[in-house]
C-alpha cells in the first residue's frame, strides 16, 4: 500500500514511489499486470489506413455529474478516432499530477478510465505520469493519444460534402458544457442535465455500411455545433442552412444558458456527433442512429444549400440570419 | 432594397413547430401588420444592448419592410465606458494587494494600456463575477486583500451594487470597495434627441432598465421632443410589437410612451429598488465614451458610503486619454453612423482584436454587426 494519501513530488521521481503509484493506481485500474511493460507498446494493426490522434484534458472541476476527467479523456480520444471513421485499436494516457492531489481521487479517475476501456474493449496500452509542484497544475491534467484503423471505402473528410446533403446531430446539444458551467457557477443542477460524456465509436460504426453516403463526421466538442457547421462550410466551400427549432436542446440547458448569457449552439459536447449525409441515405442513417442508445434523440437539423460558404440559420421565428463561428473565450476549460 | 415581405409565403417553414405555442404566428402577424402600415422611411433606435443582440440574433432585420431602419444606441454599459475609466481600473488591477472583481465583458476591453485579460495573464488577481454579491463574498473570504468591484451598468445592475455596499456597511467590511461607473439611461436619451445628426423617429426603450425606473422618466421624450418610445421585452414578438406601435404613433402624429412589456414593467417601476438606489447614490456627471460628459447621468455614492468608493480609497485619478485614431465609437453610439461606416470596422477592429468596447462587448453594436451583418443579404 502507498503510505501517503496525497501525491508528493517523490511520486514523480521515477524511483520506487513512482513504480508503486503506477502499479497500485494505474495498472490495476487499467487492467494491466505490468509484466509486459516496456518503453513502447507494440501493436498489431489490421490492414487499412491508420488514424492517429492526440488530445489534452485540463477540465475543472475534474469530477462532474456523468463522468470525470479520466472518462472524458478516454471518450474524447475514442470519439476523435470515430469521427475519422476509424475503429479504435489502442490508446495512451499521460498524467500530469499536481503535488498534494488525493491519491483516492486519482484512483477513481484511473478506475473510471479502466471501466470504459473494459466496456469498449479498447485498451490503454502505454502511459506516463509526472508530478509537478503545487500550483504548477490544477490537480490533474491528462494527455491521451489514440490509434485506429479506417476500413476500406470510409472517408469522412468535409471535402466530400455536396449540395443537398443533410445535416444530422446524434442527440441533444450543450449538455456537457452546461453541466460544467453550472457547476462552476454554483447553479443547482438537480435536474436531468448530466454530462453526455460517452464513447461514440459504436454509434459511428453503425453507419459504415452506408459507405460514401456518409460524407463527413465530426464530434462537436469545444465550440459546439456552431463551430462544426462553420468549419464544414469553410472546408467544403458550400453554404449550410440550419433550422433552429429542429436542434435538440434540453429545456433545462436552454433555460440555464439563457441565465448565464450563453448559447447552447456553441457549448461543448462530449457525446454528440454531427453527420453530413447524402440525401438518399439520410432516412436510413437517422433510423440506424435512433436505434442506438447514444443516438436515440438524433435529429435532422439542416442541409447543405450551396452558395456562399457561410452558415445561415432559419430562426424559430421564420427569419434568417448568419450563424457565426464562435469567437474568443466562451467557456474556459470545459473539455 | 427588397420590395416583398419575405415572411409572406405559402411554403410552410420547417421550424414553425409548436415550440413557441403560437408565438411564431403572432410574430408573423405583427410583421404583416408592419408591412401594411409602414408608409414612409423611419429611423428607430434601440437604446439597449440586449435589444441590439436580440435583433441581430433573431434576424428581425431580414423581414422588416424597407422603410424601417433599425439603428443601435448607446445602451451597452461596456461600450459607454470611457477610456480614461478603463485606464483607472487597469491601474487598480496592477496593485498586488487588490483582487479586482468584474463582469466578464470588461475583461477584454482595451484601454490605452492594454486590457484586464492581458494583466490577468501576467498574474494580476482578476475574477469574473455574475453579481456584485459574489464580489462581496470574495471580500469576506479572501484575507489580507482588498476586493474592488467594477460597478458598471445602468439602472439594472446598480441596485445590486447598492445592495452589496449596504451589506458591506452593515458588516463593517473594511476590505471591500467599488469603482463606481454606474450610469442612468434617460440623460443619454436627451443627448441623442438634442443631436441633430441622429434624427431619430422613435425609441425602442430598454425592458430591463424600465423594470426598475418605470415609465415616468421617459415621458419627456414625447412631451418635450414629440418623439415616441415603446418599452419592449427581448423576445422577437415583443420587439415586433414595439415596432408596430411606434410606426402607428408616427403615422398618426401622436407621440407617446407605450409600455409593451407590461407583464414585467409596472408603470411606477420597482419602488424598492428605486429607494435602494436613492439611499445609496446621488446623481453626478458621468463621462460616456465617445459622447462626453452627460450632466447628472452618473451615480455617485452618498457621503455615508464614501469609505466604499475605490477612487477615494486608493486615491486614483483619471487622466485624459487620446482615442485610437479613426475610432468612431462615439458616432456609432449616437446612431449617426453604422458600424460598417467606421474606417476601422472589420479591418483594424474585430472581435478577436477589438479597438473599442463596441466591438468587445457581447451587447456591443459593432460586435452585433460583425457577427450578423451578412444576415441582411441572405439570399444574395
Amino acid at each position: 500500500m502507498i503510505s501517503m494519501d496525497k501525491i508528493r513530488l517523490a511520486h514523480g521521481s521515477g524511483g520506487e514511489m513512482t513504480a508503486r503509484l503506477i502499479e497500485e493506481v494505474f495498472f490495476s485500474a487499467l487492467g494491466s499486470d505490468g509484466k509486459n511493460a516496456n518503453d513502447s507498446a507494440v501493436i498489431d494493426l489490421p490492414a487499412g489506413k491508420t488514424a492517429f490522434t492526440t488530445d489534452a484534458f485540463v477540465i475543472s472541476p475534474i469530477f462532474f455529474p456523468g463522468g470525470d476527467i479520466g472518462k472524458l479523456a478516454f471518450c474524447g480520444t475514442v470519439n476523435d478516432l470515430a469521427a475519422a471513421g476509424a475503429c479504435p485499436v489502442a490508446l495512451s494516457a499521460s498524467f500530469i499530477i499536481e503535488e498534494g492531489v488525493d491519491i483516492a481521487g486519482l484512483k477513481q479517475i484511473a478506475q473510471s478510465m479502466g471501466a470504459i476501456s473494459k466496456e469498449t474493449g479498447i485498451p490503454v496500452v502505454c502511459g506516463d505520469t509526472k508530478v509537478v509542484d503545487k500550483g504548477s497544475a490544477d490537480k490533474v491534467f491528462i494527455s491521451t493519444s489514440g490509434i485506429g484503423v479506417i476500413p476500406e471505402g470510409i472517408d469522412y473528410h468535409p471535402r466530400n460534402i455536396r449540395d443537398g446533403d443533410i445535416i444530422i446531430v446524434s442527440g441533444s446539444i450543450g449538455d456537457h458544457g452546461y453541466c460544467i458551467m453550472a457547476l462552476r457557477e454554483g447553479i443547482d443542477i438537480k435536474s436531468s442535465v448530466i454530462s453526455d460524456c460517452r464513447p461514440l465509436n459504436e454509434l459511428v460504426g453503425l453507419l459504415a455500411p452506408l459507405g460514401d453516403g456518409i460524407r463527413a463526421v465530426r464530434d462537436a466538442t469545444r465550440g459546439g455545433l456552431g463551430m462544426v457547421v462553420n468549419e464544414w462550410a469553410q472546408q467544403s466551400g458550400r453554404g449550410i442552412l440550419v433550422f433552429d427549432s429542429l436542434i435538440p436542446i434540453k429545456k433545462e440547458v436552454k433555460g440555464g444558458c439563457a441565465l448565464l448569457g450563453l448559447d447552447p449552439i456553441y457549448m461543448a459536447n462530449e457525446g454528440k456527433m454531427i453527420f453530413a449525409v447524402a440525401p438518399h441515405k439520410a432516412p436510413e442513417a437517422l433510423l440506424l442512429l435512433k436505434d442506438h442508445p447514444a443516438g436515440e434523440d438524433a435529429a435532422v437539423i439542416g442541409e447543405v444549400v450551396g452558395g456562399k460558404a457561410v452558415v445561415r440559420v432559419e430562426t424559430e421565428w421564420g427569419t434568417k440570419r448568419i450563424l457565426p463561428a464562435p469567437r474568443g473565450e466562451i467557456l474556459p476549460r470545459i473539455c | 432594397m427588397r420590395a416583398d415581405n419575405p415572411m409572406k409565403t405559402d411554403n410552410p417553414s420547417v421550424n414553425t413547430v409548436d415550440a413557441h405555442k403560437g408565438l411564431d404566428q403572432y410574430f408573423k402577424k405583427l410583421n404583416e401588420k408592419l408591412w401594411q402600415i409602414a408608409k414612409r422611411p423611419v429611423k428607430l433606435m434601440e437604446v439597449c444592448g440586449t435589444h441590439t443582440m436580440a435583433i441581430g440574433k433573431s434576424g428581425i432585420r431580414s423581414v422588416l419592410p424597407p422603410q424601417i431602419e433599425l439603428i443601435s444606441g448607446p445602451g451597452c454599459p461596456v461600450c459607454v465606458t470611457a477610456d480614461s475609466d478603463i485606464d483607472v481600473f487597469m491601474r487598480l488591477a496592477r496593485n498586488p494587494n487588490i483582487l479586482l472583481a468584474t463582469y466578464g465583458d470588461m475583461i477584454r476591453v482595451p484601454g490605452t494600456e492594454g486590457s484586464l485579460a492581458e494583466l490577468k495573464a501576467q498574474g494580476a488577481d482578476i475574477r469574473v463575477v455574475y453579481s456584485a454579491l459574489e464580489a462581496l463574498e470574495f471580500a469576506r473570504s479572501v484575507k489580507g486583500k482588498e476586493v474592488v468591484f467594477l460597478g458598471v451598468g445602468f439602472e439594472t445592475t446598480a441596485p445590486a451594487t447598492a445592495q452589496a455596499i449596504t451589506i458591506a456597511a452593515q458588516e463593517g467590511l473594511a476590505n471591500f470597495s467599488v469603482f463606481n461607473l454606474h450610469k442612468t439611461v434617460p440623460g443619454a436619451l436627451k443627448v441623442l434627441l438634442d443631436d441633430e445628426a441622429a434624427q431619430i423617429d422613435g425609441f425602442i426603450l430598454p425592458g430591463h432598465v424600465s423594470i426598475i425606473i418605470g415609465e415616468k422618466p421617459y415621458r419627456f421624450i414625447a412631451e418635450e421632443y414629440g418623439i415616441s418610445g415603446a418599452i419592449a421585452g427581448f423576445e422577437p414578438p415583443e420587439i415586433m410589437a414595439a415596432l408596430v406601435r411606434l410606426v402607428k404613433d408616427i403615422n398618426a402624429g401622436t407621440p407617446s410612451i407605450s409600455n409593451m412589456y407590461r407583464h414585467a414593467v409596472r408603470p411606477e417601476g420597482n419602488v424598492v429598488a428605486q429607494k435602494l438606489l436613492a439611499d445609496t447614490f446621488e446623481p453626478c456627471d458621468a463621462e460616456w465614451r465617445g459622447i462626453g460628459v452627460i450632466p447628472g447621468s452618473g451615480l455617485a455614492f452618498r457621503n455615508e458610503f464614501a469609505a466604499f468608493d475605490a477612487v477615494k480609497k486608493f486615491n486614483v485619478e483619471k487622466q485624459p486619454v487620446k482615442l485610437f485614431p479613426g475610432c468612431r465609437c462615439g458616432d456609432i453610439l449616437k446612431g449617426t453612423i453604422k458600424p460598417i461606416q467606421c474606417p476601422l470596422f472589420d479591418k483594424r477592429c474585430t472581435p478577436d482584436n477589438p479597438v473599442g468596447p463596441c466591438m468587445v462587448s457581447s451587447e456591443g453594436t459593432c460586435a452585433a454587426y460583425y457577427l450578423y451583418q451578412g444576415s441582411d443579404d441572405l439570399d444574395g
